[in-house]
């Protein structure tokens, strides 16, 4: 590279003013079937369908289940529909195929996304998910107030992105820096373009300073060490006691592998008879007995500790983190709102680095 | 867009009985262009649909060498299992497949071969073994072990009386209780290694039956001085997509579904969760 505005400069930086920013999704939702955060009761959140701008709250804490995974990998999707015709069956794929803007996701969420991209999309590519990423457009909301649990400057997955999103919008005073990662971006703009003016490298500099302040002064979790985490998980010298104290305060409930946006596990089932129904999909979670239970009752992870570590060895270890490229962990903090035993990623790395 | 997910049609053209608990399928596609597409490797398995019932693996029991129809032999012991044993010729399921990876009969080519198998063990050895059949001269001396519970649990038994009778192998079989008709071995399946000689080192050994079975057989063929990579086995998990997906079949970092079912015992050894 030669001079030194290329590099960041090479995407296309634009502004907004706040107050522009409701009729601009006005138009996008004209467009387009939207889902943004919503308000809902007095401090929580979610990702809805909005039906106009002043449905959507931009100032929001971000919700305890992923919107990106929720959508894309939703708690539970029909697959297929089976009906008996005679001796035979009409059987029908149920797939969505309607483009869909996800307004205002996290950083962390979207790393999610670009690591449910790789497990869902090599090897055999699962159709359902394909079927909704090809249509799905990312903006990205880079976070200036993390909250107390999160963590993804550890996961090196935020406050703002680096890639992989359509637009992300960071608030400046009075205004936002989009930042233009793809035409489908491009697109949005173009809908509102007469809000839009050319953003400048100091624009862009700015925005850099205020994601740096955000990362050395904002982040109250205790740092995630991940690195040493994954060598200890890796050589397996983690002391049993450390895993039996983690599975006895394991409940088996399941929360953390449904809140966390890279556990991509699910279980299959038809429901209704045998004459009519349907193939569902559903989240399952490794933290159950029933996970690896065979129909003999023989069951190769019969106690809760095996499960616990299990997790950990998928979401830590190098093997792992080779064929994916990254360690399983986006550092988004679901699982320590989540857990009631207190187990959740930064504890557990803590505790395999000590071992205690 | 193709589905993944989405079964083809087979329609159910034979059900042999073969035990009080486990018949044998034999399958064809309802469109032929489906039929003539279905290519696969001995070892690899099928995710069979029963609508309104689910879906689960299923290892192939024939050589895909014999083309036209496919082989399941299936026990009823799940919701699954049992509303597929209510079927009758004629009647309609859903197949996925074929999955996984495959038995390493190419590396095996002209080494002595020896198959161990247990009770319901036997039906995916049996796809290996008609490939073996169909291709004689490329394998030297092939032994064929084979044990199940009592006399009326041993399967293909109208096939086990031909390979008995066959010159160019070597085939015992035992029961762990005998009857009162029983006239031959009895004892669980190392027993038959008293019988036979091995030439161990340049052996290929192909095992497949209940996890106790494995270890036991696995165990006294490392006594023998088989090699690790030589220990063939065919391991099973509780499973769901069949495709790498749904996380359930997962040993460590490996899938059974598709870095497996066919692992040598070294694979096996080495992976960070017990086999």
């Amino acid at each position: 590279m030669d001079g030194g505005e290329i590099g960041e400069a090479s995407m296309k930086i634009k502004l907004i003013k706040e107050a522009n920013v409701s009729e601009w999704l006005n138009g996008i939702i004209k467009k387009y079937k939207v889902m943004a955060p919503t308000k809902i009761g007095k401090n929580d959140f979610a990702f809805k369908a909005v039906k106009s701008a002043g449905d959507v709250s931009l100032e929001f804490l971000n919700p305890i289940i992923s919107p990106v995974k929720d959508y894309l990998f939703p708690e539970k999707e029909v697959m297929l529909t089976y009906r008996k015709n005679g001796n035979s069956w009409d059987v029908e794929s149920n797939l969505v195929d309607q483009e869909m803007v996800l307004f205002g996701l996290r950083s962390c969420d979207l790393a999610a996304m670009l690591f449910m991209d790789k497990f869902f999309l090599e090897g055999f590519k699962d159709t359902y998910y394909e079927v909704k990423r090809k249509n799905l457009i990312t903006v990205v909301m880079s976070c200036r107030e993390p909250m107390e649990t999160c963590f993804c400057v550890c996961a090196d997955c935020g406050p703002s992105s680096k890639e992989g999103f359509d637009l992300q919008l960071t608030e400046l005073d009075g205004q936002y820096l989009v930042e233009i990662g793809s035409a489908k971006g491009e697109e949005l703009v173009k809908l509102g373009s007469s809000f839009f003016s050319d953003a400048s490298e100091r624009n862009l500099a700015e925005k850099e300073r205020i994601m740096e302040e955000t990362k050395y002064n904002k982040f109250k979790m205790p740092t995630t060490y991940f690195s040493k985490a994954v060598r200890h998980v890796t050589t397996d010298d983690i002391s049993e006691n450390v895993w039996n104290k983690l599975g006895s305060r394991c409940m088996s409930c399941g929360s953390c592998s449904y809140v966390c946006p890279t556990c991509t596990c699910f279980t299959v089932y038809d429901e209704g008879d045998l004459t009519e129904g349907k193939r569902v999909r559903t989240w399952d979670s490794c933290m159950y007995g029933g996970f690896t239970r065979e129909v003999s009752g023989h069951n190769p992870r019969a106690v809760q500790k095996e499960r616990v570590q299990r997790r950990y060895y998928h979401k830590l270890s190098y093997y792992y983190l080779t064929k994916m490229g990254c360690h399983g962990c986006v550092g988004c903090g679901r699982c320590v709102i989540s857990c009631l035993g207190g187990i959740d990623m930064s504890m557990v790395s803590k505790a395999a680095r000590r071992n205690e | 867009m193709d589905n993944l997910y989405l079964p083809l049609k087979a329609e159910i053209k034979d059900i042999e009985q073969e035990t009080f608990d486990t018949k044998t399928f034999t399958f064809v596609f309802k469109d032929k262009k489906d039929q003539d597409r279905f290519q696969y490797e001995p070892g690899q398995f099928i995710e069979i649909s029963v609508f309104g019932a689910g879906e689960a693996p299923f290892g192939m029991a024939t050589s895909p060498i014999r083309k036209g129809y496919f082989i399941t032999t299936i026990r009823a012991v799940g919701k699954l299992t049992k509303a597929l044993h209510a079927l009758k010729v004629g009647d309609e399921v859903g197949i996925r497949g074929p999955f996984g990876n495959k038995f390493p009969y190419e590396e095996a080519r002209g080494k002595d071969i020896l198959f161990v198998g247990g009770g319901i063990g036997l039906p995916p050895l049996r796809s290996l073994i008609h490939y073996m059949f169909d291709n004689r001269k490329d394998y030297k001396n092939i032994t064929i072990l084979y044990g199940a519970r009592t006399p009326n649990d041993l399967v293909y038994k109208n096939e086990l009386n031909e390979w008995a009778k066959k010159q160019d192998i070597k085939f015992l079989v035992t029961v762990d209780v005998g009857t009162s008709t029983w006239q031959g071995q009895i004892g669980v399946v190392p027993v038959l290694f008293k019988q036979i000689h091995l030439d161990a080192p340049n052996t290929f050994a192909f095992v497949c039956g209940p996890p106790i079975m494995i270890k036991f057989v696995i165990q006294d063929l490392l006594k023998m001085g088989f090699k690790e990579e030589n220990i063939i086995s065919t391991l099973e998990r509780y499973m769901k997509c069949g495709v790498g997906k749904c996380g359930h079949c997962a040993i460590g970092h490996k899938y059974v579904c598709v870095d497996g079912p066919v692992f040598n015992f070294k694979q096996i050894k080495n992976l960070p969760e017990k086999a």
